[in-house]
């Protein structure tokens, strides 16, 4: 009966009205897959319908019960029959009061209420209630409210950030939510993408997230773009929309959101997270080319050069904390309902100083006390190439594709660095290690921490972090490990792994950059000399850890 | 970092984040004296500390993740008693007792 009680007032509510249509759009929907055609929110069609069964189901289950107990009623006869008869009349009623109710009708926004007649409404019963807790500040009220309603808003990039930041957006009841992302949910995004669930993993996280957020508020108009965007799509896209939310994680993004949102006059929130720190900014608020010029300023002139490729840490490599790309998502949100709702004088003079439109770095900083400060920037650089009177970067150059932003942002960073015969397979490795007649080593580099979350027996970690702050110390090091074990002697050959084969590499390399790392004529081999010890440069595993759970052993975490 | 403090040595306090702890031994916040003039009595502005960090402070060899070209390397933010050097006369701002100077590095990632 608890599934039935669930379905049987929320479910029916949202799906009651809607069903014949539904039904309709569905098959038509599977009409054209059965053609080849892929549709945008596929998964969030199949998604509704099993919802729609499972609704439909306890439906059933529910009449079927009624029906169990009517039966029951008759067989005692005409007295027990009429005060069944009673009871379940006022239950029926009960429930189809609560299904009446005013918040359960109109939600979607072509439905919404004119202002008209006696009613001097002008939003819908069921958006006074939903929006009622955040319209009651004189930060919102009816007209911040309708503000919002008309506003529109593209979340780029559907991460850690994007997530939390659509989420009280939604909430919020902005009229349109862009969404725009060209990956699919996996676990790893799980612990910091609150808009995903297990279930969602392997599938596009911009059907995923409008599925649930239709779920949090229908009232909301989602428009989802399942593609990556690039800087040809950015301008035309951002004309759509009133502000942008930068929650993308590469450089080059970075760079052209910005400019693209100069270029359409567009406000840009902008916040990035990283380990247990995330920073944010507001930029080009008010937008530059409005005639006033002097107060936005964008990415660039903030970072006119971009960061060596070098430096560039993903969360992928580094790490996240939830919580802390949480905050930031949240912080974000939080900025968008402050431009889309500019305070009036009133409530201003009491939460504002003119201090307030000095340009802002805010950082967090989990383990650090404070944890929150804010920085004064310098603002607009007066010879900015995309924001100043003095801007070289156009509408055509962006959508011709002539701005190379990869270029600019220094190119990835390519990992091959090492000969084919300094490098072998996973397998290739085991096999040496079952087999060889030599001794050999197997040097895991990850960081520590990540080493032991999982590692193939007998490795030794020295830490890439070690090697690349003093590779001739963390050799020292290694040494001391070997020698004190009785099997590891002098000849060893010493083999690299790391997580996916890219750390590894580098570390072999500054090995073999050491002046005490020689060719050794008679073995054609590198060697590191270490006192009378002589250690035999070997190779590097390809495709790392992660290679080896799939080739050798697959009980090692998948983490 | 000298060892036995001069009158004319500077106290200021330097913080490194957005990953630039991990060049400078995974610590935050540092105390310093710094000498309140360089090696050839210039003056103790900011860019003689991002020298003197650099020569003195920092003990991982990946000096090209600090400095480039002599100075910080783009994508670090120096912020002088929490505003932009830019604001403050960049690296010729002469540092003053008791001074914050943070280094931020720009995260990308979301
Ligand atoms: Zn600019």
């Amino acid at each position: 009966m608890e599934e039935a009680d669930l379905y049987s007032i929320e479910g029916l509510l949202q799906i009651l009205p809607d069903l014949p249509s539904l039904l309709h759009h569905v098959s038509s929907k599977r009409l054209k897959m059965d053609g080849g055609y892929t549709e945008l929110d596929n998964d969030q069609q199949i998604e509704q319908v099993k919802s729609h069964i499972q609704t439909i189901e306890s439906i059933v289950h529910k009449l079927k019960s009624d029906l169990t107990e009517m039966e029951a009623a008759h067989a005692k006869g005409p007295a027990e029959s009429e005060n069944w008869r009673q009871q379940s009349e006022k239950r029926s009623k009960e429930v189809l009061d609560t299904w009446m109710k005013p918040p359960s009708r109109g939600e979607s926004p072509s439905q919404e209420e004119p202002n008209q007649g006696e009613s001097t409404r002008r939003l819908s019963q069921s958006e006074y209630q939903k929006y009622g807790r955040q319209m009651i500040m004189p930060e919102i009220g009816l007209e911040g409210q309708l503000k919002l309603k008309k506003a529109k808003v593209l979340i780029v990039g559907l991460g850690g950030l994007g997530c939390p930041a659509a989420a009280y957006l939604a909430g919020a009841g902005v009229g349109v939510l862009g969404l725009v992302d060209d990956d699919t949910v996996s676990h790893s995004n799980l612990h910091r993408q609150i808009l995903y669930v297990e279930g969602g993993v392997g599938l596009s996280k911009v059907g995923r997230a409008i599925h649930i957020l239709r779920h949090m508020n229908s009232s909301v108009h989602y428009e989802g773009y399942d593609y990556r965007l690039t800087p040809e799509k950015a301008v035309d896209l951002f004309r759509d929309y009133d502000l942008i939310l930068d929650c993308t994680d590469h450089p080059t993004s970075r760079y052209f959101i910005s400019d693209a949102a100069v270029l359409t006059g567009k406000p840009l929130i902008h916040a990035s997270a990283l380990r247990t720190e995330g920073q944010l900014m507001v930029l080009n608020n008010p937008p530059s080319r409005e005639g006033n010029n002097d107060e936005g300023y964008c990415y660039r002139c903030v970072y006119p050069k971009p960061s060596p490729p070098a430096s560039v840490v993903t969360c992928g490599e580094g790490g996240i904390l939830g919580p802390v790309v949480g905050v930031m998502g949240t912080l974000m949100a939080m900025e968008a309902i402050k431009i889309l709702v500019p305070t009036t004088q009133q409530a201003d003079a009491q939460v504002t100083s003119p201090d307030d439109h000095q340009p802002r770095l805010i950082t967090y900083s989990a383990y650090s006390s404070p944890s929150f400060r804010a920085h004064r920037l310098k603002g607009k650089r007066k010879d900015c190439v995309a924001c100043s009177s003095a801007a070289t970067i156009t509408r055509e150059s962006l959508e011709s594709g002539s701005l190379d932003y990869v270029a600019f942002c220094g190119g990835r960073v390519t990992y091959d660095v090492l000969k084919d015969n300094q490098r072998m397979s996973a397998r290739q490795c085991k096999y040496l290690f079952d087999h060889g007649k030599d001794p050999h080593a197997l040097v895991d580099v990850r960081e520590k921490v990540q080493f032991d979350i999982g590692h193939i027996d007998g490795s030794i970690n020295i830490p890439f972090s070690d090697i690349s702050r003093d590779t001739d110390a963390s050799m020292n090091q290694l040494e001391n490990i070997l020698s004190s074990d009785g099997t590891m002697c002098s000849g060893t050959t010493l083999h690299f792994i790391c997580r996916y084969g890219n750390d590894s590499q580098l570390a072999l390399r500054k090995i073999l950059e050491l002046p005490r790392c020689r060719a050794h004529k008679d073995m054609a081999k590198y060697v590191l000399c270490h006192g009378d010890n002589l250690y035999i440069i070997g190779r590097d595993i390809i495709g790392g850890l992660d290679a080896w759970r799939r080739e050798v052993d697959e009980d090692l975490p998948d983490y | 970092m000298s060892t036995e403090p001069s009158k004319a040595d500077v106290p200021i306090v330097v913080e490194f984040t957005g990953g630039l702890e991990l060049l400078f031994s995974n610590q935050r916040k540092h105390r310093l004296l710094l000498p309140s003039s360089g090696e050839k009595g210039q003056p103790a502005n900011t860019a003689f500390l991002v020298r003197y960090l650099c020569e003195n402070v920092m003990k991982d060899k990946r000096k090209e993740m600090f400095i480039i070209d002599g100075t910080v390397r783009p994508g670090i933010l120096v912020l002088i008693n929490d505003a932009d050097w830019e604001l403050e006369g960049g690296d010729q701002y002469e540092l003053k007792k008791n001074d914050n100077i943070l280094f931020v590095s720009t995260l990308h990632g979301g």
